[in-house]
């Protein structure tokens, strides 16, 4: 018995596109709030804005002061949330149904009505910054950063969501302004409900509370493509600590290009399917897939993710490996691209297909059993392309042949399209081991 | 829901839910680090890691293949008390994942590869830990609030030495010693048919012979030391530091439990971090991350106030704590604080029994902690009975302005903290 219903879509005439999924999982919903705005839409000199934007969007409307907004979801037995990445902002509710009106009125009033205070504004750049230097105490998320900003020279995919630290200490309250009033517009954004409501009340309360916002400009999506890799490239960083980390990023397919559904199966066969949601994205490989097998079986390395999400644009298929003690770096990455080429060169047999698309079908029923994950993926998917990716997944990755995930795998693992990046421990860092 | 215990001691919860194709498995047992032989800490952990390794009739390698091949998760947690085997799969293989996990707990063969592979990947962890500043600030506090021989000092990863010590005939007779039926916990929720599925369990773990205490040994008390202890280390190459505070909390089945679950949620967790994210963060914009959580357990977890916070604004940030802890224990909490937070508590239910995870999580905690059949029913009127008396009586027995203690990893401080905070 499937809790959903269908989907019902609506364009309002300034622009806003809304999805309701009706879903009888519990007597609650969750609306999410999307906006066409993430890092990647940024400008040197703003970087990080986006999500600093996100943050000022907690911090009181004309009509939800902050101090009422600090408790306004919780106090109704709910959780509300944001995140911003490089394509999309957003920010979303889980409530208990009865309260889904003031769900949307707080969205209502985020899109057009948000104070942005110069103070508070002020206040939230010490924050951001101690967002930005949690980040970089972490050894692997600063190779991450520098990977991306290696594979990427003109795509506004090059820098941090959280941007570069000089940026954030210049930003001025008026760019935030400006940003604001240009990206948070109807026709920009994309209101999802999911849960156990009734769409033609809930129609009802969105017309009222959305439909008078002046439609605004669509923003202009325009972002300098990324010309084609010459060669590999290769980054290195020293640290503290005591541990090796291995980095290797390919250029990927984006959600327009028929080869994401080869490379979700090539990344299932070789490593273990892990969703199309970045909310509960999980990295870690398989134990019974080849990276394992040839690379934590045979303690080469300790641990091992894949990453691999669909996005607007061509972003990354990205590796991250942990060297076991007494393993060098170069045998780390001998092996590394062994098993890949090794995998690359085979036509997947029918088992390993198989495997790999019962695994996709199990992990995609798993990541749909609450009304959260419902709406996350499709406010996702309308933000970056459309929720029809959603629904035709599981057929587009039925379709796809042993041949042609194989004659994918060996085009993405070209030596010319990656990008290595490594660790290594106890040389220049700021001191060494602690 | 159906509930049953076995003849062998095995306590059964079965429970439907059609809404998803799916089903979760938790299978719970009375062994964890508390058992863990000195010297030997991370035993409980090896032990749990090792059972997907291979049993008599199926190498891991089988095992590993069939859960990837219908598209299975499973995992092992360990923590003092307990071993936990997880489980979520599609309908139809439910039985074969209850009969994989059968042979895993009674007859798992500890393969030496395995052994050797599983002990690097702890060691790695373990050295990773002593580079991260939270975990370098969470080790500290632990070992400042609890004596040497208590099991809540450490981690269940053990140490370095620890592991690296512990051989196979220890795992081996880890397992015979520990891993028994009696007061074992499995609980199933999903688009399930209860009966027929109790009677599969009843054939497949029917057998399982029960031995030894069915219940984890009680943990000593514990009690939060007399006077202020201030531990800082330096990790030179870190942008900023963590620090972690706090006390030795409560037991599960404490009687404050409800008391101090209010009082925590208003001191540093309802909203974004309470009274302490709307000073150090939002007022002050001290830090990204600032709350308060405690962990009941079998035995008095510890009650932490934790935060990231850069080596010149510590000293402030931890000024702070100690303020609104000097405020919580000299005031009542206001009646809207109150109402607010026990709505949270209280509605919130629904979306925490949204899933089957979520549900067997649930089930589980119930059974667990022996909180009755009615435990949802009651939940209600149990947030309902604590008032700002009882919050502020809480908040005068755990927490105090005088003795503490105080744990902080990562840059140089500018001054050391005792002068900041005299």
């Amino acid at each position: 018995m499937s809790p959903k219903t269908e989907l019902i879509e609506h364009t309002l005439r300034n622009g806003l596109k809304v999805l309701l999924q009706p879903a009888r999982t519990a007597p609650i919903v969750s609306v999410w709030c999307w906006y066409k705005v993430g890092s990647s839409y940024e400008r040197p000199g703003i970087t990080g804005i986006s999500h600093w934007l996100e943050h000022m969007n907690f911090k009181g409307t004309r009509k939800f002061s902050k101090e009422d907004m600090k408790s306004l979801i919780e106090k109704r037995g709910g959780y509300w949330n944001g995140y911003t990445w490089i394509d999309q902002t957003t920010y979303f509710e889980t409530l208990p149904k009865e309260h889904l009106g003031l769900a949307l009125e707080l969205e209502a009033e985020r899109m057009s009505r948000s104070v942005i205070d110069a103070a508070e504004f002020e206040s939230e750049r010490s924050v951001i910054l101690s967002e930005l230097h949690m980040g970089e105490n972490s050894p692997e998320s600063i190779l991450d950063k520098e990977v991306t900003a290696s594979v990427f020279s003109s795509h506004g995919y090059r820098w941090p969501t959280v941007g570069w630290e000089p940026d954030v200490e210049r930003m001025a309250h008026q760019d935030m302004v400006d940003f604001y009033r240009e990206h948070y517009v109807p026709s920009n954004a994309t209101l999802v409900v999911a849960g156990d409501f009734s769409p033609v009340g809930a129609m009802k309360k969105i017309r009222r509370l959305f439909g008078g916002i002046p439609s605004g400009e669509r923003s202009d999506l325009y972002r300098t493509p990324e010309m084609p890799q010459q060669g590999e490239r290769r980054v290195s960083i020293e640290g503290g600590g005591s541990t090796t980390y291995l980095h290797v990023a390919y250029r990927a397919p984006s959600v327009n290009d028929e080869n994401v559904y080869c490379l979700l199966l090539f990344d299932a066969i070789i490593g273990g399917a892990k969703g199309t949601s970045i909310w509960s994205y999980d990295g870690d490989v398989r134990k019974s897939s080849p990276l394992y097998k040839e690379l934590v079986d045979k303690r080469i390395a300790t641990g091992i993710r894949s990453f691999y999400i669909p996005t607007r644009d061509p972003f990354l298929y990205y590796f991250s490996a942990t060297a076991a003690a007494g393993v060098s770096l170069a045998k780390l990455e001998q092996k590394l691209f062994r098993v890949l080429h090794s995998v690359a060169s085979k036509t997947p047999t029918k088992r390993e297909l198989e495997k790999a698309k019962n695994q996709i079908r199990a992990m995609s029923v798993f990541q749909s059993d609450s009304v959260t994950e419902i709406a996350h993926q499709l406010g996702y998917f309308e933000t970056i392309q459309s929720h029809r990716f959603v629904e035709t997944f599981r057929e587009r990755i039925e379709a796809v042949t042993a041949a042609q995930v194989r004659d994918f795998g060996q085009e993405i693992l070209r030596r010319r399209n990656r990008t290595v990046g490594t660790y290594v421990p106890g040389r220049n860092g700021k001191g060494g081991r602690g | 829901m159906r509930r049953e215990v076995l003849s062998n001691g095995l306590r059964v919860i079965v429970k439907s839910n059609p809404l998803s194709p799916a089903v979760a498995v938790r299978l719970c047992l009375h062994t964890g680090s508390v058992h863990d032989p000195r010297d030997k800490e991370g035993t409980a952990l090896l032990t749990g890691l090792l059972l997907e390794e291979g049993t008599k009739k199926r190498s891991g390698e089988k095992i590993a293949d069939w859960i990837d091949f219908v598209g299975a998760e499973t995992d092992v947690a360990v923590d003092a008390h307990a071993t936990i085997l997880l489980g979520s799969m599609m309908r139809g293989d439910l039985e074969k994942l209850l009969r994989i996990f059968r042979e895993m707990i009674v007859e798992p063969t500890f393969p030496m590869p395995a052994l050797r592979r599983i002990q690097g990947q702890i060691v790695s962890g373990i050295q990773e830990d002593d580079h991260d500043t939270r975990a370098v600030a969470g080790r500290m506090l632990r070992q400042s609030l609890y004596r040497p021989a208590h099991p809540y000092r450490r981690s269940s990863s053990g140490t370095r030495k620890s592991v690296s010590r512990i051989t196979r005939r220890d795992i081996a007779r880890f397992h015979a010693d520990h891993y028994h039926p009696n007061g074992g916990i499995l609980v199933i929720v999903g688009d399930i048919n209860e009966r027929e599925t109790l009677r599969r369990v009843k054939t497949i773990l029917g057998n399982w012979k029960a031995k030894g205490d069915p219940f984890p040994p009680a943990v000593a008390d514990a009690h939060t030391p007399n006077r202020i202890r201030i531990k800082t280390k330096v990790l030179k190459d870190k942008s900023q530091n963590d620090f972690q505070f706090g006390y030795v909390g409560i037991p599960r089945l404490d009687d404050d439990f409800y008391n101090a679950v209010v009082m925590n949620q208003i001191l540093g967790a309802f909203g974004i971090g309470g009274r302490l994210g709307a000073r150090i963060r939002e007022k002050e914009g001290l830090a990204y991350y600032v709350g308060s959580g405690f962990r009941p357990s079998v035995g008095a977890g510890p009650f932490v106030v934790a935060g990231g916070v850069g080596p010149d604004h510590v000293g402030r940030a931890v000024q702070v704590v100690l303020e609104e802890i000097d405020r919580i224990r000299q005031q009542k909490v206001t009646r809207m604080e109150m109402a607010d937070t026990k709505r949270f508590l209280i509605d919130s239910l629904p979306l925490r029994l949204e899933t089957n995870e979520g549900i067997a999580a649930f089930l589980l905690n119930e059974e667990y902690y022996n909180l009755g059949p009615d435990y949802l029913k009651q939940y209600k009127a149990l947030v309902e009975s604590v008032d700002r008396e009882s919050v502020l009586t809480v908040a005068r027995r755990l927490l105090r302005t005088d003795a503490y203690s105080l744990a902080v990893a990562g840059p140089e401080l500018p001054k050391p903290l005792e002068e900041v905070l005299a």
